[in-house]
């Protein structure tokens, strides 16, 4: 959707294909290119319908999401997860995730921390990003 | 390079730093091109200005077209009044968010108030886009960017031109919490967040759960949160049972206890009350640690601003 240069060479391609049927696969990812599900208890955050990087809003109840009270709150899920795998993930869901650089939507995130375009937090590290955000 | 720095703050600002108990009251603007319909409120606010510390202007609230946030301030900073403007991120991006703080400022709003926002489909628009182009948590992060560097989101200085002088405009950041949302650790540590973000003050959700919003107020005393936080509570007077029913069930992360809803509907006069259960709820809030004061929100019930801040014993001499 964001993807603002669309020419990209065969290589590239055949990357970032084979990242989305992996993470699709395994986390319904939304190929945002700059992936935090290390720092997220494994859930995808782009998967609540207000793209929250941050932790569920206020409208999260019994683990039920508010856009759709059928289906559950990804971050309560993110939550379970995260504490469940121990103490270094239950740190990193307390850190403050920086605002999505949106001109990597839809690029390879492996590719983007390959090339230093984000940190292998997934921060973005180009010009214009608010930055050092992820002291807890 | 010097620098250019609005140093007055505002009223709100100085009643929680001196360690007051701070009221303000919600005002939800209309639905249509006038400022007429809020007419009745405003005088009761102006009435008791003495008690009010500032008025919170909600921003398209629960997803509804209504009168800017931005209007509504400037209409009440005009008849003297103290306005916080609230921010959803629902509806603008970063450029847009950023360029309605600089007008703010500009106009003399001197407190924000960053929420992301009701999802678009629970409003009056549901086949609009939504935006949230940032969560509530970055937008507080990029406002306090503003003020500690004069520097917006993109790193750009805040200066008029080149050899100008940089600007680091002196404002309050709020913010919004739900006590009653679930898991309650986790509404604790998303306060703790948008304190590191730079919020100084939390409205909460309406308080109908005194127990559950003792637990929450416990946690974030245990945490510290609380010493550079001031918490306002959340109160919302009801006419009778059903705005309580209503909510609970179509209210996202409301918690109503069945207690208060059968205690509505048993009541000889119901709007005696829930003006009681307001009173009631402020003064157990006056007693719990950490609660820098109260948040109004009366909905279209505006009278009971004037009885809830009576009954509570405001609107005598040395509350504050
Ligand atoms: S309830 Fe959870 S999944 Fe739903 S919008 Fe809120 S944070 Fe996102």
């Amino acid at each position: 959707m964001f993807d603002h240069s669309k020419r990209k060479n065969f290589l590239v391609r055949c990357f970032t294909s084979l990242e989305r049927l992996i993470k699709v696969g395994l986390f319904d990812c939304s190929m945002c290119g700059q992936c935090i599900v290390r720092s997220t208890g494994l859930v995808c955050p782009m998967r609540c319908p207000k793209q929250m990087r941050n932790g569920p809003c206020g409208g999260s109840v019994n683990g039920k999401c508010e856009v759709d009270t059928k289906k559950a709150c990804v971050w309560v899920r993110g939550y379970e997860r995260g504490n469940r795998l121990g103490s270094g993930m239950s740190k990193k869901l307390d850190w403050i995730q920086p605002a999505v650089d949106w001109r990597l939507w839809g690029t390879s995130a492996w590719l983007n921390v390959a090339q230093k375009i984000t940190d292998i937090n997934g921060h973005p590290m180009r010009k214009g990003e608010e930055g050092d955000s992820t002291k807890a | 390079m010097s620098v250019a720095e609005e140093a007055s703050g505002g009223r709100l600002e100085s009643k929680l730093k001196s360690g007051g108990f701070a009221v303000t009251v919600e005002i939800v603007p209309p639905k249509v091109p006038s400022f007429a319909p809020m007419q009745t409120q405003l005088n009761i606010i102006k009435k008791l200005s003495e008690v009010i510390d500032a008025v919170n202007v909600t921003d398209n609230a629960s997803a509804n077209v209504r009168l800017s946030s931005l209007a509504v301030c400037k209409h009440l900073l005009d008849e003297g009044l103290e306005p916080v403007l609230q921010t959803a991120c629902r509806d603008r991006n970063r450029i847009a968010m950023q360029g309605d703080l600089l007008s703010a400022l500009a106009f003399g709003v001197r407190n924000f108030f960053c929420v992301t926002g009701d999802y678009i489909t629970l409003g009056d628009h549901p086949m609009a886009k939504p935006v949230y182009d940032v969560d509530s948590i970055q937008l507080l992060q990029i406002f306090h960017g503003i003020r500690t560097n004069g520097t917006m989101a993109s790193g750009v200085e805040l200066k008029a031109t080149t050899k100008s002088d940089l600007m680091k405009p002196h404002f309050l950041l709020g913010a919004a919490a739900n006590p009653f949302a679930d898991p309650v650790e986790v509404r604790v540590s998303r306060m703790g967040k948008k304190q590191r973000a730079g919020a100084q003050f939390i409205q909460t959700q309406c308080i109908f759960d005194l127990d559950r919003m003792r637990e929450f107020m416990r946690l974030a005393v245990n945490a510290g949160l609380t010493t550079d936080l001031h918490v306002l509570g959340g109160i919302m007077p009801v006419k009778s049972a059903r705005p309580l029913e209503f909510m609970r069930d179509n209210v996202p992360g409301m918690r109503i206890p069945e207690a208060v809803i059968q205690r509505m509907k048993n009541a000889q006069d119901p709007e005696a009350e829930g003006v009681a259960i307001a009173v009631e709820t402020i003064h157990a809030l006056r007693e719990m640690p950490g609660i820098s004061g109260v948040h109004l929100m009366t909905v279209n019930w505006h009278t009971a601003i004037e009885k809830v801040l009576e009954g509570a014993g405001f609107t005598d001499k040395g509350t504050g």
